[in-house]
C-alpha cells in the first residue's frame, strides 16, 4: 500500500491540516497541525493511499503516477471555482495554476507513502478548498450516486444500458446500502432547505467543470483490478475508494451525460476569452502609476481597465479633465470576457469622448453610443455606431427641436444614424452616414409625392429639414 | 397598371378586403422606444427578403400570436406589432400575397398566417416612398396590443 502525502502551506490564515499516518495497516491516524506561516513553509495537504500488492513495501509503479498528476489537475480545476466564487466577475489570476506546486518529495514505507510538498502560495485557502471540495464530491458520486446510477457491476443485475441520472440519489449507497432515513419526526425547516439546495447546486456545477478534463474521466483508469486508490475519510466526508472500473463506470458515464444536456454546460460554464472589442461608459477613475482605470460600462456595470501606451493616459486625463461629471467614453481594445459578460479591459487602444447635455435625446443617443459591435441581429456584421454621425444628428436635433413630431433615432447598418419624424401626415427621414454624409427624404403622405436630398453640407441638412417639419 | 413580377404557382393575392389587415412585427433595430415609434424601414423588406416583406394575416392569427411565433423563432426581437389593412397595400399600388402552401427549404419554418408584401417590382429609391406611405398608415392605426397576459 501508498500513501501519498500532500503538503500545503497557510498564508492568510491557519489552517487546520490533517495528516493521514498509514501503517502497514489500514488504520488511520489524524493528527491537527496548526499551521504557521511564519514558521513553517509547508503543512500537509492530503493523503492518497495507494492499495494493492504491487505497491506494497513503499514502491511507487511509474504508471501509477498519472493518478497523481490527475488529482492534482482535479483540485486545481476545483480550486478555480472556489477562487472565481469568492470573486466573481474577476479573471483567476494568471498564476494560481502555476502556484499550486505539489511535489513527491518522499515515499513512506507501509505498503509504501509517497509525501507531495508545495511552497506557500497567497492562493493556499482555494487550494485547500478544492481539495476538499474535490474529495466530498468523490465521496457523494461513489459512496452517494451523485451525479450517476452505477452501471451494473455484475452482481444485481442491472442493465449497462441505464443512463446515469444528474441527480442526486440518495436513496441508497453505490453498493446498494440504503441510506440511513431521516427521523420522520423532524421537520426540515425552509432555510436547511435552501442550504441543502445551493450545497447541490455547488456540487453539480463543480462536476460540471470537473467532468470536462481527461483527469476526471479517467481518474484511476491506470490502476489493476486488485488496486485501488483511497481519499481518506475526513470529517465532512467519509473514505472514498476508487478502483479501475470507477472510470468506466462512474466517472466517464457521468462525463457523457452531461455532454447529451448541452444546456447545463453551456449555463454553468461560460466559455473564456479574450479579443478586440469596444464599451460605453463613464470614466469614474484613473491611476496614472499603476496605468489603470474604472469605467462604469453601460452593458456590464463597473470593469477594470489597463493601459500600456502612455499616450492613452494623455487621452483618458484630456478626457477626465473635458467634464465635472464623469465623462461618458467608448473605449476599444482586448479584452477579457466571461460569456458575453465583459470582465476586464486588458488594453486599450482608443478612448472616444461623447458629449452628453442633458436632452430629450440624450437617453437615446447614450443607448446608440453603447450598441455593442454586430448589435444588428439579423446581420453577420454591423459596425459601432460612430460618434461622428451622433455628433451631427445631435446638431440637427438641437437646430429642429421646435417640431411638433418627435423624432426617432436609429442606428444604422453601417454605422451611421438615422433620424425620422414620422406622423400619418408626412415621414421626414435623415440618414448620416459615419463620415457624416447626409440623405434627407421627405415624403407627404397626402400626395403621394416625395423629395430627396444627398449632401455632406450640414447647415444645408439642418435648413431642409426645418423646411420639411415646418 | 403595376408591373408586378409574376407570382408562383403556390402563391396567391389577397383580394381587397376591408375586414383584412396585415401585422409587422418591429424589430429592436427598427424601435426607438423612447418615442415609441417605428422607422418606415420596418415595413419594407430586408435586403434577405429579396423583395418580400413578412406580413401575418389578421383572419389567421391574433397580433400576439404572431408576436409569440416571431420572438421563438426569429433572430430579431419584436418590440411591438404594427398593421396596414390590405385595402391600403392596395392603395399604395402594392399587393399581399399569402404564400402559406409554398414549399418551405429544408429547416425553415413559415410563421403561421404568413403572407407577404411584394415590393419585387421596385427600386431602391420607390421602395423607400412605399414604405413611408406604409409607415403613416401604421401610425394612424397605432400600436397594436400585442402583449400575452
Amino acid at each position: 500500500m501508498v500513501t501519498v502525502r500532500c503538503r500545503v502551506a497557510a498564508v492568510d490564515r491557519p489552517l487546520l491540516y490533517v495528516e493521514q499516518v498509514n501503517d502497514d495497516e489500514d488504520a488511520i491516524g489524524v493528527d491537527e497541525i496548526d499551521a504557521n506561516p511564519a514558521e513553517d513553509e509547508h503543512g500537509f495537504f492530503a493523503s492518497l493511499k495507494l492499495d494493492g500488492a504491487r505497491f506494497n513495501g513503499g514502491r511507487l509503479p511509474i504508471d501509477a503516477l498519472v493518478e497523481l498528476q490527475r488529482y492534482r489537475e482535479l483540485i486545481l480545476e476545483a480550486a478555480k471555482q472556489a477562487w472565481r466564487e469568492a470573486n466573481p466577475g474577476e479573471e483567476v489570476p494568471a498564476d494560481f495554476s502555476s502556484e499550486f506546486d505539489l511535489a513527491v518529495t518522499e515515499i513512506e514505507d507501509g505498503s509504501a507513502v509517497p509525501k507531495m510538498e508545495k511552497t506557500r502560495s497567497a492562493y493556499d485557502n482555494f487550494y485547500d478548498a478544492g481539495r476538499l471540495d474535490v474529495e466530498a464530491l468523490f465521496a457523494d458520486i461513489i459512496n452517494r450516486n451523485f451525479g450517476v446510477t452505477l452501471h451494473d457491476s455484475g452482481q444485481d443485475g442491472a442493465s449497462d444500458q441505464e443512463l446515469p441520472s444528474v441527480v442526486e440519489d440518495e436513496g441508497e449507497t453505490g453498493d446498494g446500502t440504503p441510506l440511513e432515513e431521516e427521523d420522520p419526526g423532524e421537520e426540515t425547516d425552509a432555510e436547511s432547505e435552501d442550504e441543502e439546495e445551493a450545497s447541490t447546486r455547488s456540487k453539480q456545477r463543480l462536476l460540471s467543470s470537473l467532468a470536462s478534463l481527461d483527469a476526471f474521466r479517467d481518474f484511476g483508469s491506470s490502476l489493476r483490478e486488485e488496486d485501488s486508490l483511497v481519499l481518506s475519510g475526513t470529517e465532512s466526508h467519509e473514505e472514498v475508494r476508487i478502483t479501475s472500473e470507477t472510470a468506466p463506470r462512474v466517472f466517464r458515464p457521468i462525463f457523457e451525460q452531461l455532454a447529451l444536456d448541452l444546456a447545463l454546460p453551456e449555463e454553468e460554464a461560460p466559455e473564456r476569452t479574450k479579443y478586440t472589442s469596444t464599451v460605453a461608459g463613464r470614466l469614474i477613475a484613473l491611476n496614472a502609476d499603476a496605468r489603470n482605470f474604472k469605467i462604469k460600462t453601460l452593458l456590464f456595470d463597473q470593469v477594470h481597465g489597463r493601459y500600456k501606451d502612455a499616450e492613452r493616459l494623455e487621452d483618458l486625463k484630456a478626457v477626465l479633465e473635458s467634464s465635472a461629471q464623469a465623462p461618458l467614453i467608448r473605449v476599444t481594445g482586448r479584452m477579457s470576457w466571461l460569456g458575453d459578460q465583459l470582465t476586464q479591459i486588458l488594453n486599450v487602444d482608443e478612448v472616444e469622448l461623447l458629449e452628453i447635455e442633458t436632452e430629450p435625446w440624450s437617453r437615446r443617443i447614450v443607448e446608440l453610443a453603447s450598441l455593442a459591435q454586430n448589435w444588428h441581429p439579423e446581420l453577420d456584421k454591423s459596425p459601432l455606431i460612430s460618434f461622428t454621425a451622433i455628433d451631427a444628428a445631435r446638431e440637427v436635433l438641437r437646430a429642429t427641436q421646435k417640431s411638433e413630431i418627435s423624432p426617432g433615432i436609429y442606428p444604422g447598418d453601417d454605422g451611421g444614424v438615422i433620424v425620422e419624424w414620422g406622423s400619418p401626415q408626412r415621414v421626414v427621414t435623415l440618414e448620416i452616414s459615419p463620415e457624416p454624409d447626409f440623405f434627407l427624404f421627405h415624403l407627404d403622405v397626402a400626395s403621394g409625392d416625395a423629395t430627396e436630398l444627398d449632401t455632406e453640407d450640414l447647415s444645408e441638412v439642418i435648413a431642409r429639414v426645418g423646411e420639411a417639419l415646418s | 397598371m403595376t408591373n408586378f413580377v409574376d407570382l408562383e404557382s403556390c402563391e396567391a393575392e389577397l383580394l381587397e378586403d376591408e375586414n383584412e389587415d396585415l401585422y409587422r412585427q418591429v424589430p429592436s433595430h427598427h424601435w426607438d422606444d423612447q418615442v415609441g415609434r417605428p422607422r418606415a424601414a420596418a415595413f419594407g423588406p430586408s435586403d434577405a427578403d429579396q423583395g418580400k416583406a413578412s406580413y401575418s394575416r389578421s383572419t389567421k392569427v391574433t397580433p400576439e400570436e404572431s408576436r409569440a411565433w416571431h420572438n421563438d423563432n426569429a433572430r430579431s426581437t419584436s418590440m411591438g406589432v404594427f398593421k396596414v389593412s390590405v385595402d391600403e397595400v392596395v392603395k399604395a399600388t402594392l399587393r399581399a400575397v399569402d404564400d402559406s402552401g409554398c414549399p418551405l427549404p429544408a429547416g425553415e419554418k413559415r410563421a403561421p398566417g404568413h403572407c407577404f408584401v411584394d415590393f419585387q417590382h421596385v427600386d431602391k429609391k420607390e421602395q423607400r416612398r412605399l414604405r413611408g406611405l406604409l409607415l403613416a398608415n401604421a401610425l394612424a392605426w397605432g400600436e397594436l396590443e400585442s402583449q400575452s397576459a
